[in-house]
């Protein structure tokens, strides 16, 4: 449980980061951000903490039961497999419990018997860490690609200028929002008439260009 | 029919390879008879896994048990109907489906592709050949369908009976044909880089594909959760196993693949980056193809063992080279020519999108492989499953639905944090109603009420779209406001289309937050008479039946459902508290207030020829909530073992479905042919542009 949540923390607030960084945020607020998704998903963790103790036994061993693997199926937790030997380890299960052992007790006395091959989920200890890590790694590389992306585009210069901020900043919105959705969306019921506009423009300038990359060559 | 199946296949490599050879000659020394004659060798080879497919259809119809393929999966007493199941039951008859769907859409792709097409066709021709090519020179020397049994046989071993379920007539041939036809826009794109034609014609017809088998993959994998949930036995829906995984992930990334490509088509954008991804899910669904291969599961280590699984491994390593060698190799051509305006805008909303399935992706991808690895390492077995697919992939799901709610608000180009601020209200408010309603009924399972509230968000603001478009044709148009919101749709049926696959997307959603956050269960072994009560439910075990036949004894529980009244069980519900127990057995007679609401007769069936149990649950269905009854055992004693579970908003897994097909039927809906010249790209193309910039 905790785990999940650690992750969350580090997902949520990279997140935040990400668009502060795309927006070119100054650091305070970069801060500030940072600080309150920290603190949302701190109050999250709070308030979703629930202790072994909270379920009842029945609920404490469905749950093992989805963590643990099938010895002898393909790619079976035990609590959906129909092999006898499932049945059995369910029943040990509950003895366990009954005898007041923790969830930690119950799977290393089973890895012990089976091979760790037997936890759904692989524990995130020495070698295995990798497997917990490696998603932080995709994630972040992810946000570098595309932070990076967005950066250099947006250095290139702009080959065809468009419509400038103010255009958009006086129009309002709600009267824009015309039949078909005006500026909302580039116009799709103009959009043939925008097409033949382009190919004319085009013809245009691609008859001049064409005079003039035939004199440089 | 073994000779004319071999013969079939051995035409289908000559015609095949003739494609290759031919179009790859006729566009060096311009020779275009030889483009054309290739193109129709495409044909052909349609023709030639046609016939080696009936050659087989007919092997099953007629009992051929000479044929090893034939007699493995199927036999006397096996309903006719079941030899279409037959036909893809296992891998070498797979392989023959996958090829002749490979060849059915590359004639169709090829023979539909736009005039403006043809200077970069033949690449794309050879491209296909090439992978037509390979499947049959697989099934010609390594898995044939049509190998001769080595010994005499009067009946065959009989289908898997695990495939005997109606939806195995479309699960594994949607996927498969899914999986396969991801070929056809990598070879369109692909084929337009090799030829320098850089602009954006590849595109529609890419896209139209792309869309085709994202659906057809969707549609098969949510027809095989559904197979899963009614006969595996095993009381799921969706295991994040390797076989599931390897669907999911090409479908994952040309879900990404088609936002971006609308990009490209209406703002020349992000060129590269739609290349990468197609080729991306193209390597996927060939990996997906060589762990699908086979019909039941096939586990990742077993893949590298067998010839055919290093086979494909090879094939699948060689594309990948071929692919990215391409893609770098005209690199520097594929500029945009415009930038990404602000982050609040539509392209950005794509390329957040995009991030977060690619996320996804790789850390499933990165899930399935790491068993390898540790074994490599360490020379320890470890398992990845479900709760680690659900740790690492939720969270990033949840965004995923999050981002789903505030892309469609987002224009194209820019918007103004203020209007973006305006049109989020609606949703915002939707999303903090339902938290408020959760947080009111005292649930504690938090990240089910954040999911919740995501999905609702997400909801409302397609819902607004619609809502305030259609106003918006109200005012102007005096239409009617159903009128107004048809026309707003087949205004722009690509997107419209899309918002109304978000809605199955969300109904899925709600299914897995559902079954996955409130799900109840209870085992216990009851006898004749007895009831097992759960929840308000009521479970009495009426009657076994037993039915012996030759091939297998199946046994049914029959069971009556009542709906009960907690306060007669007080006594009873405060024991299995203090236990400790989900629910508790009572074996006195009904209540008074109980009502019967229904029967259920689960089964449960041993199959002798292959040592195989099957299962099928007994399931009440509601809105509200599936209960759900599997028969674990029948008892020595009489009693039977039943696993009793309660499985909220299971339904909407399933309401899903057609909504899916809806929305992407509506999205490829194709415009008449008049609209559709004015509709095209509107974007002027790099070439001319690369020609203006070298020309200044």
């Amino acid at each position: 449980m905790f785990r999940l949540h650690c992750q969350n923390v580090l997902i949520i607030s990279m997140a935040a980061q990400i668009m502060c960084l795309l927006r070119k945020i100054s650091f305070a607020k970069r801060a500030r951000t940072s600080l309150i998704s920290i603190a949302i998903v701190g109050i999250f963790i709070i308030s979703a903490c629930v202790s072994e103790d909270d379920l009842t036994a029945d609920q404490r061993a469905y749950q093992l039961s989805q963590q643990l693997m099938c010895p002898v199926c393909d790619g079976q937790t035990l609590d959906q497999s129909q092999a006898q030997i499932s049945q059995d380890m369910k029943a040990v299960i509950r003895d366990k419990l009954e005898a007041g052992h923790t969830n930690e007790q119950i799977r290393a006395y089973f890895i012990q018997r089976y091979g760790e091959a037997v936890l759904a989920a692989p524990d995130s200890s020495g070698f295995n860490l990798v497997a917990w890590i490696m998603p932080f790694i995709i994630f972040a590389g992810g946000v570098l690609i595309v932070a990076n992306a967005m950066r250099r585009m947006k250095k290139q210069p702009q080959l065809a200028p468009e419509t400038s901020q103010t255009d958009i900043d006086t129009v309002q919105p709600d009267k824009d929002r015309t039949l078909d959705d005006g500026f909302y969306d580039e116009d799709e019921n103009l959009q043939p008439y925008l097409d033949r506009v382009d190919r004319h423009f085009l013809a245009l300038t691609a008859k001049s260009d064409r005079g003039q990359s035939e004199d440089s060559t | 029919m073994s000779e004319v199946g071999s013969i079939a296949l051995a035409l289908g490599i000559c015609v095949s390879a003739y494609a290759l050879v031919g179009s790859l000659i006729g566009i060096r020394s311009n020779v275009p008879e030889l483009i054309i004659s290739s193109r129709r060798a495409i044909y052909m080879s349609l023709l030639a896994a046609s016939a080696a497919s009936l050659a087989l259809l007919i092997a099953f119809m007629t009992n051929d048990f000479t044929i090893k393929y034939v007699y493995e999966n199927s036999n006397t007493v096996m309903g006719r109907g079941y030899t279409l199941v037959a036909f893809y039951a296992a891998n070498e008859g797979s392989l023959l489906y996958i090829t002749l769907a490979l060849t059915l859409m590359s004639t169709l792709s090829i023979r539909f592709a736009p005039q403006r097409f043809d200077k970069a066709l033949p690449y794309t021709t050879a491209i296909l050949a090439t992978a037509i090519c390979f499947f049959f020179t697989t099934m010609l020397l390594v898995a044939n369908p049509f190998d001769l049994l080595d010994f005499e046989a009067t009946d065959g071993r009989g289908i898997n009976p695990l495939l005997l379920h109606p939806g195995l007539y479309s699960h594994p041939p949607l996927t498969m044909a899914g999986l396969i036809g991801i070929s056809i826009p990598f070879a369109f794109s692909t084929g337009a880089l090799i030829s320098g034609e850089y602009g954006d014609d590849w595109v529609d017809i890419a896209r139209v594909f792309a869309i085709i088998m994202w659906g057809l993959l969707g549609v098969g994998m949510l027809i095989g959760a559904w197979w899963a949930y009614t006969i595996l036995g095993w009381g799921g829906y969706w295991g994040w196993d390797p076989i599931e995984n390897v669907a999911l992930m090409p479908w994952l990334v040309l879900t990404a693949f088609i936002h971006s490509i609308m990009v490209q088509r209406r703002r020349g954008m992000f060129r590269m980056w739609n290349i990468v991804l197609i080729d991306i899910a193209f390597v996927l669904s060939l990996l997906g193809v060589s762990i699908n291969r086979g019909g039941t599961v096939v586990s990742v280590h077993s893949f590298a063992e067998s010839s055919l699984g290093l086979l494909f491994l090879g094939f699948m390593i060689l594309s990948l080279v071929f692919a990215f060698s391409i893609f770098l190799w005209r690199y520097p051509k594929l500029q945009s020519e415009r930038a990404v305006e602000s982050f609040l805008s539509r392209e950005a909303s794509f390329l957040v999108n995009n991030f977060l399935l690619l996320v996804v992706t790789s850390v499933t991808l990165w899930g399935v492989l790491f068993p390898l690895f540790s074994n490599l390492a360490r020379d320890v077995d470890v398992s990845v499953s479900a709760p680690y697919f659900n740790r690492v992939n939720g969270p990033v799901l949840l965004t995923i639905i999050i981002i789903m709610g505030i892309g469609p608000l987002l224009p194209w180009r820019r918007t103004s944090a203020r209007s973006l601020k305006r049109w989020l209200i609606p949703p915002g408010m939707a999303a903090l109603a339902v938290v408020a309603i959760f947080m009111l009924s005292g649930t504690t399972e938090f990240w089910a009420v954040i999911g919740f509230a995501a999905v609702s968000f997400a909801a409302v603001a397609v819902l607004e779209e619609w809502w305030l478009g259609a106003l918006s044709r109200v005012h102007n148009l005096d239409e009617a406001v159903p009128v107004a919101w048809w026309r707003l749709i087949n205004g722009n049926r690509p997107r419209h289309g899309g918002y109304i696959v978000h809605l199955a997307v969300l109904s899925v959603a709600i299914g897995v937050i559902g079954t996955q956050f409130f799900d109840q269960r209870y085992d216990a072994a009851i006898m004749p008479g007895e009831s097992i009560v759960i929840d308000n439910y009521r479970i009495q075990f009426i009657e076994h039946r037993v039915d012996d036949r030759p091939d297998r004894v199946a046994q049914w529980a029959d069971i009556n459902v009542y709906s009960i009244n907690l306060d007669d069980y007080t006594v009873e519900r405060n024991n299995a508290a203090i236990e400790g127990r989900s629910g508790f057995v009572v074996n006195t007679d009904a209540r008074n207030s109980d009502r019967l609401i229904g029967k259920l007769a689960p089964s449960y069936e041993q199959h002798r020829n292959f040592e195989l149990i099957s299962v099928r649950s007994g399931i009440m269905t509601s809105p509200l909530e599936d209960l759900y009854v599997i028969p674990r055992d029948f008892l020595q004693d009489g009693r039977v073992s039943l696993a009793v579970s309660i499985n909220p908003l299971a339904v909407w897994l399933w309401i899903a479905g057609p909504i899916f097909i809806l929305g992407t039927m509506v999205a490829l809906w194709p415009y008449p042919k008049l609209e559709r010249a004015t509709y095209r790209s509107t974007y002027p193309q790099p070439a001319t542009l690369s020609s203006t910039t070298t020309g200044n």
